[in-house]
């Protein structure tokens, strides 16, 4: 065995590799053996030399001879690390692949400081790696295999490798063996606080907050004072900084009250100046001719969503959000739900209408489609998957069956519009109770706005025997019934199932209250209405069709003041004449467009064509639609609704949220009504 | 004394847990409730949004031949008991847990208590998980109503019985007249139709 000391300290090295382990073969002046050793890092992090040169006697040499070998040793070993990562580090991450030269050096030098070598030639002078010279401890690598590394150093040299995301709080790794988590490490979370803030916008930042404060809970439940207690508590300070505004945690009270006075900062604009200046530009009122790109703010949850706005030579407004539709559960191709959401908005745009009269022009793009808009006209894309019927159409995800109503609604809310209907039920945590619910026409209350506010003409094909024989009959009422409006039409199915009951009248149909009409309004009182629905059932023998009548009663329980906001509503729309925006019975739909001809009803050979007339100058309130036009900027006509939206996704289960009594108010919120 | 005590353990045996999950959209909210105390479980179904078979079913169920299993509810008292010291820290602030969940228009999220746990919340996988496990256990119907699958016949359920059936008026009770559509009856929910 002794032979391979000398071996070892007159170093021919030639190296081959392998994966995990260099080997060096070499020889010793002195010596003519050579011997081949295999340098790998065991489960502790330790380098390891098989076979374990430096714990061998050394007798027959000089000091000058040892130093002259260690020297050459480290250098051959750093060669051969080299030679290792040329051959096999091109897509492995194996403990060599992943060190630097210099960590090696410390690791060779600790091993030699350590062993039997250096008590018998304590003046050898080792070659000394750079890392030692400069004197920076902390750029020595920090690897699980280090003795004196941690796991905070190791989450630490991660997260600069970017192997592990700050952003993920719960992110699991594993050092020595041991189980932690990226929060265990309040240090390294508060370093990466302005790091991981700054590609946040102010919800997903409040949600990491929320996220660190659960994995803290145990500390901030705790009374007494501690070290760690105080870290916590400066990293929530600095992440309520970044969320509030500057003055951090002084603001926080004030600025749950929700009022946007309070001018909150987006957190772009703490970190950067650029963002200043854009801010500047979308608050400028457009000139005909120019546009902007908003992004959706981080200073407010739903101030704006990611549009482009034009305003066109002529005056009125263009809006365009690009969407990328996505399978999903659901069957549907995705160019079928982009063809459907082109139509719907091109069927509502005409309506989409402002105070001044000017007009919004609202379209939906594809991202491919988005790239050919010159640069600084591209909206950032949404992702819409495509689900099943039957699925809960969210703004991120359409039902296959969705329709026009929807869909508008839905792509709103991709400018910024928010939900205004009734969401208080107390057995769901009171879930969005401070939402002020509006009474106005809106579409972003009740869908069936849409119908109201958009005409539409609907063609069906009429050769049935029913339909034929009522629309080219002579009795104009039984014409008009058919083609009106009934009941079930009027009152929404879940108004219906909540406050009203159904009784078939089986007695004769001569005699009929308002006998032209679908639905007919018996009786009206304060807390009650009595609606006569006719409907027309097909036959076999002649006259092929058959009336049908119901009486409707729906009762508001007292105080539902919701309910009888609805009442009031069906009895304005019963004593109107209507049109059905579907075909009647026994008629089949051949296609809907916008509106093509006079409200009514036409007959040409076989065809119908029912166009339905607005019963509303637009489909967006005053304010609304100065929202859209100013993101979140205030000063544009849109403050109330700025102020009074706020409140549409907050709760608070004990009081009444602090929503100004001016918020209940329409015409604050809405504006005039249009 | 002895009553004071009496009434602690009182309170303390009835307080139930509710663990729901929340889906609103234009078209309806739907939603899932079970009702989680140390003897007992209950679900509350509004929607049949989320089953796994459809059937056409609103009311009240509870688990016949099965339990809810100890080591879940100890998870959610676990994590309902770190939401409410998060809850209390926050409160000292005029701010909430609730404050601090993320939201979006329509974005499903699971509620515990009175805390909304969003998607992005480190809890949610681990709710979800338990949400989906009391999901998939045998739950007998006690009241409400069920339509039969040729959506024709209406049955109504008191204390686990049938006590009447009806014909199901579909015009009235659907927002289209033929499915798919969603239904309602009274206010017990809405049953999504095909």
């Amino acid at each position: 065995m002794l032979n391979l000391i000398p071996a070892f300290l007159f170093l021919f090295l030639s190296t081959s590799v392998f994966a995990g382990v260099i080997e060096a073969h070499f020889s010793c002046p002195r010596d003519t053996a050579a011997v081949n050793i295999e340098i790998t890092f065991d489960g502790q992090g330790k380098l390891q030399f098989k076979p374990d040169v430096f714990s061998m006697n050394l007798h027959k040499y000089e000091l000058e001879e040892a130093n002259a070998c260690f020297a050459q040793f480290q250098k051959k070993v750093s060669e051969a690390l080299e030679a290792y990562k040329a051959n096999n580090c091109a897509t492995s991450k194996e403990d060599f692949c992943v060190i630097s030269q210099d960590y090696l050096n410390v690791k060779v030098l600790d091993k030699i400081e350590s062993s039997k070598l250096a008590k018998k030639f304590p003046g050898l002078k080792l070659s000394t790696p750079v890392i030692v010279i400069s004197g920076n401890q902390s750029d020595k690598p920090n690897d699980n295999r280090s003795g004196p590394a941690t796991a905070e150093a190791y989450l630490q040299d991660k997260i600069a490798k970017k192997e592990i995301d700050p952003k993920n709080l719960s992110q699991a790794f594993q050092f020595k063996n041991a189980p932690y988590k990226v929060s265990d490490f309040d240090k390294v979370v508060g370093e990466n606080i302005e790091n991981v803030f700054s590609s946040m916008n102010r919800e997903d930042a409040k949600q990491y907050a929320q996220n660190y404060m659960v994995a803290k809970s145990n500390v901030l439940k705790a009374t007494a004072p501690s070290e760690q207690k105080t870290q916590v508590l400066n990293n929530l300070n600095q992440m309520f900084g970044y969320i509030y505004g500057e003055k951090g945690a002084e603001e926080l009270a004030k600025i749950l009250e929700c009022k946007p006075e309070d001018e909150l900062k987006p957190i772009q604009d703490i970190l950067t100046n650029l963002e200043d200046t854009k801010k500047v530009d979308k608050c400028k009122d457009l000139a005909p001719g120019e546009h902007k790109v908003f992004k959706k703010d981080s200073s407010d949850y739903y101030g704006t969503g990611h549009y482009l706005l034009k305003r066109t030579k002529e005056g009125d407004y263009q809006a365009v959000v690009s969407v990328n539709f996505k399978t999903g559960g659901g069957s549907l191709p995705p160019q079928e739900m982009l063809k459907r959401s082109k139509e719907c908005l091109d069927l509502a745009s005409p309506f989409l209408k402002g105070p001044d009269g000017k007009r919004l022009q609202f379209s939906v793009i594809t991202p491919q489609e988005a790239q050919q808009l010159p640069s600084d006209e591209r909206p950032e894309p949404y992702n819409v998957s495509i689900e099943p019927v039957g699925f809960g159409t969210n703004a991120a995800s359409y039902a296959q069956d969705v329709g026009c109503p929807t869909i508008t609604h839905e792509m709103l809310h991709l400018l910024g519009l928010c939900d205004e209907y009734k969401e208080d039920r107390p057995q769901y945590g009171n879930m969005w109770n401070c939402r002020v619910v509006t009474k106005v026409p809106s579409i972003m209350r009740e869908l069936s706005t849409f119908n109201q506010a958009v005409p539409k003409t609907t063609t069906c094909n009429c050769s049935s025997q029913t339909c034929s024989s009522i629309m080219k009959g002579s009795d104009d009422n039984i014409k008009k019934i058919y083609t009106g409006q009934s009941g079930y039409d009027v009152i929404d199915y879940k108004f219906r199932n909540a406050y009203c009951k159904e009784d078939y009248i089986n007695n004769t149909s001569k005699n009929l209250q308002d006998p032209s009409k679908a639905v007919a309004l018996l009786s009206n009182t304060d807390s009650e209405i009595v609606l006569e629905s006719r409907f027309v059932s097909q036959t076999t023998a002649a006259p092929h069709y058959k009336l049908l009548r119901s009486k409707l009663t729906c009762k508001c329980p007292a105080g539902d003041n919701d309910c009888l906001q609805q009442k009031a509503r069906i009895v304005t729309i019963a004593n109107q004449e209507t049109v059905k925006d579907a075909c009647p019975s026994g008629a089949t739909l051949i296609g809907n467009s916008a509106q093509k001809a006079k409200t009514g009803v036409t007959l040409e050979g076989d065809v119908i064509s029912l166009t339905s007339s607005p019963k509303l100058p637009s489909l967006l309130q005053p304010q609304q639609f100065n929202k859209i036009l100013a993101g979140p900027c205030t000063g544009k006509g849109a403050d109330g609704y700025i102020e009074c939206a706020d409140f549409a996704y907050k709760s608070d289960e004990k009081g009444p949220c602090n929503v100004p009594e001016k918020c209940r108010d329409d015409k604050y919120f809405m504006g005039s009504q249009q | 004394m002895k009553y004071l005590i009496l009434g602690l353990l009182t309170v303390t045996s009835v307080h139930a847990t509710v663990l729901s999950q929340y889906i609103s959209s234009p078209d309806g909210s739907s939603e899932q409730r079970f009702v989680l105390s140390k003897n007992s479980a209950r679900y509350e179904k509004r929607s049949n949004f989320f089953d796994k078979t459809k059937s056409f079913s609103l009311g009240e169920f509870q688990l016949s031949n099965d339990k809810v299993s100890a080591d879940d509810m100890k998870k959610v008292e676990k994590i309902l008991s770190k939401i409410k010291d998060v809850d209390q820290f926050l409160k000292k602030k005029n701010s909430s847990f609730n404050d601090f969940s993320a939201k979006a228009p329509h974005d499903s999220f699971i509620i515990l208590d009175e805390y909304r746990v969003s998607q992005k919340s480190d809890l949610y996988p681990e709710l979800k998980e338990i949400y989906d496990r009391l999901l998939a256990k045998n739950w007998k119907q006690e009241s409400g109503i069920k339509l039969s699958e040729d959506l024709k016949t209406l049955t109504t359920i008191k204390s686990g019985k049938e006590t009447s059936k009806e014909a199901f008026n579909f015009g009235f009770h659907c927002q289209k007249t033929e499915a798919p559509t969603v239904c309602g009856y009274k206010n017990l929910g809405i049953l999504f139709v095909q």
